[in-house]
């Protein structure tokens, strides 16, 4: 299970590492053996990196809230899958690969008349294959993948024509 | 002497749950009125008895002086606290309450109207021989009567165009040469900006600290200060963070200030607790800036420092009680700090902030007081102004103070509405602060205590960690991507 997590208006993705001595994350690329321990309502002790922190987390629909280091936080957590399926982008007329993958089918060409749940392109990302569908009515402008080709994370996959 | 068996506070959130606080303590019953977007609230919750009250918006409702008036008679209440704010100095509402045989816990409508002008206040304030700012409010003829004006008044002064604004026209003199040079200066700038080249002089008060005394007075005439409260660190005007004792008076300063507060309470025949504003300049030249005839925001200060309960001793002289106390007994012990808590964040100028309090927790340990309007799942919204509480700390000295408040506040937890404490975190962290170099510029002049600390990679991967790790639908296993070797041992890609 992988989550890209929307801190600091910068994104960070998270894998879950499930191994015999317990549990490791990846967090940016990098390992890191962890530990998490519940203390009481909301409060949790959380071990990493040889330290040990007390701190606070309450959950909010995607929206988690951390009180650490004498500090408040907030976070927004992305699944990346339904991310991927078609929810809101920032401006509307684009969608915008959460994670880097490939492209296994392209369903769609420029100029194409497209209705909200048209798949739009299928890609290939960590063994799963997610099928990206139009998020709303409208007409295919770019389509910047190929069948095979790679794509980067935050890269532009295909755009819609500005509405109206 | 009436006691009272019912007091209905005109107000709301945190400073209704101090006057809850106290009338508890006191056996007396009380009396919340609310509008429905405060019906979840605390000090609904808290108060013996509960009255909803409406508006066209939420604050016109705790505005409405026949709403209150007929909540008071439908609880039978016999007085009112009306707190800070609100009615608190509305002289309508004062003389309403009175006609209706109702107690109004404050001083008399009299006192409300005469310090509630700025002119007759600074009036009364000259007769009763406490200072003023000089000034000579005439327009200066010409360069010489400006220069003997100023040097009358005291270097250094302000030279101010009449018809000017915005900081235009406004020059500042530290000797005869500036205040000649300075008055032909601001009279053509005023010429040129407004058409009109009026000058006049007043004194300049160079880095002002703003340092109040706290009155109380009884029914009887005895009228005591209870020391100061300096309240400097202001953001826009508004106070953020207030402290007892001032860390510049002296006794001498004090105890003039503080008797020239008391003839002021006294030639308005005050009743009740009441605050006498000051600005100070480096010198501990003090003059008087306004009267507010109520209970501030920052009184818990005082309480810490002195021992006393204000709010109790406001609904004793309302009963008719006596004082009780001369100014011999009065003795003030140790340190206070106040901080306020806005729902705001700092980070983005300040803008307030919404939501729903999902995690709150306040801070233990010696010499640590919250004043909170809020609570566990409290919804705060825009409808009023977003002060939440108070945290307040006294140590033996202001350095333990110091370190009591900047501990309380990053362990203090408030988690679903930004507020900031991270902010009032780094006012105390300035060395100016810790020295007491305090002004009421201090903010516009450190303007480095706007910036926020980078977060170091160890906090990000933590908070990282700690916002997976209990996340149901990350930690679930069935959500897991196929690693059919990774119950066998370590994997890497």
């Amino acid at each position: 299970m992988k989550l890209d997590v929307k801190f600091e208006n910068e994104f960070h993705s998270v894998d879950l590492l499930r191994y015999c001595g317990g549990v490791k994350l990846r967090i940016d690329g990098e390992e890191y053996p962890v530990a998490l321990q519940a203390n009481g309502p909301g409060q949790y002790r959380l071990s990493l990196n040889g330290r040990d922190e007390n701190l606070w987390i309450v959950h909010d629909g995607d929206e988690v809230f951390v009180h650490a280091f004498g500090k408040a936080w907030s976070m927004k957590l992305v699944d990346p899958v339904d991310f991927a399926s078609g929810s809101a982008e920032d401006d509307g007329n684009s969608i915008v690969a959460p994670m880097p993958g490939t492209t296994v089918i392209v369903s769609v060409a420029r100029g194409d008349v497209v209705k909200k749940g048209d798949p739009l392109l299928t890609m290939e990302s960590m063994k799963l294959e997610t099928v990206i569908s139009a998020w709303r009515d409208g007409v295919v402008d770019q389509v910047n993948v190929e069948v095979g080709s790679a794509f980067d994370r935050g890269s532009v996959l295909v755009s819609l024509k500005e509405e109206a | 002497m009436a006691k009272f068996n019912k007091v209905l506070i005109a107000n709301r959130g945190e400073i209704a749950v101090r006057v809850i606080r106290s009338l508890k303590k006191m056996g007396i019953e009380s009396v919340a009125v609310f509008h429905e977007v405060d019906s979840e609230s605390p000090y609904v919750q808290q108060a013996d008895h509960a009255v909803q009250i409406d508006g066209p918006s939420p604050v016109a409702a705790y505005l409405d002086i026949d709403g209150i008036i007929a909540a008071c008679k439908s609880s039978g209440a016999d007085a009112v606290h009306p707190g800070f704010g609100f009615l608190s100095e509305n002289a309508q509402f004062c003389q309403r309450l009175t006609e209706a045989g109702i107690v109004f816990i404050g001083p008399e409508t009299e006192a409300i109207t005469a310090m509630g002008d700025k002119i007759t206040s600074k009036l009364l304030a000259e007769k009763s021989g406490v200072n003023v700012i000089p000034g000579y409010t005439e327009t200066l003829k010409d360069a010489d009567e400006a220069v003997k004006v100023s040097g009358d008044i005291g270097y250094p002064v302000m030279l101010k165009a009449s018809a000017g604004g915005g900081g235009k026209g406004m020059r500042i003199a530290w000797n005869s040469a500036e205040a000649r040079e300075g008055f032909e200066r601001a009279s053509r700038e005023a010429a040129s900006s407004f058409g009109d080249d009026r000058v006049f002089v007043e004194k300049y008060v160079e880095r002002p600290r703003h340092i109040e005394i706290q009155v109380l007075a009884d029914g009887e005439g005895n009228t005591i200060y209870l020391g100061e409260r300096e309240c400097s660190i202001q953001r826009r005007h508004q106070k953020v963070i207030e402290e007892a004792p001032s860390p510049f008076l002296d006794a001498e300063t004090r105890k003039k200030m503080g008797e020239q507060a008391v003839a002021l309470a006294k030639a308005v025949d005050y009743v009740s607790a009441g605050t006498v504003e000051f600005i100070v300049d480096p010198g501990k030249h003090f003059y008087f800036l306004e009267m507010n005839t109520r209970l501030q925001v920052e009184h818990p200060v005082t309480e810490m420092i002195t021992g006393i309960d204000l709010v109790e001793k406001q609904i004793r002289i309302a009963e008719g009680e006596s004082l009780g106390l001369t100014q011999e007994d009065i003795t003030l012990t140790g340190h206070a700090i106040e901080c306020r808590i806005y729902a705001e964040d700092a980070d983005a100028d300040f803008v307030p902030a919404t939501g729903k309090l999902l995690a709150f927790s306040v801070p233990e340990g010696e010499g640590v007081r919250l004043d909170s309007g809020v609570g566990q799942d409290t919804e705060v919204t825009t409808a009023f102004d977003p002060m939440l509480a108070k945290l307040i700390t006294y140590g033996v000295d202001r350095d333990e103070a110091l370190a009591r408040v900047q501990k309380a506040l990053r362990e203090l937890v408030m988690l679903g509405v930004i507020t900031n404490t991270d902010y009032l975190g780094r006012i105390l962290s300035h060395p100016d602060f810790a020295s007491g170099d305090t002004h009421t510029g201090f903010l516009d002049e450190h303007v480095e205590i706007l910036k926020k600390d980078a977060t170091s990679e160890q906090q990000r991967v933590a908070l990282l960690a700690a916002a997976c790790l209990t996340d149901q639908v990350f930690m679930d296993r069935r959500h897991q991507a196929e690693t059919p070797l990774a119950d066998m041992g370590e994997w890497r890609n």
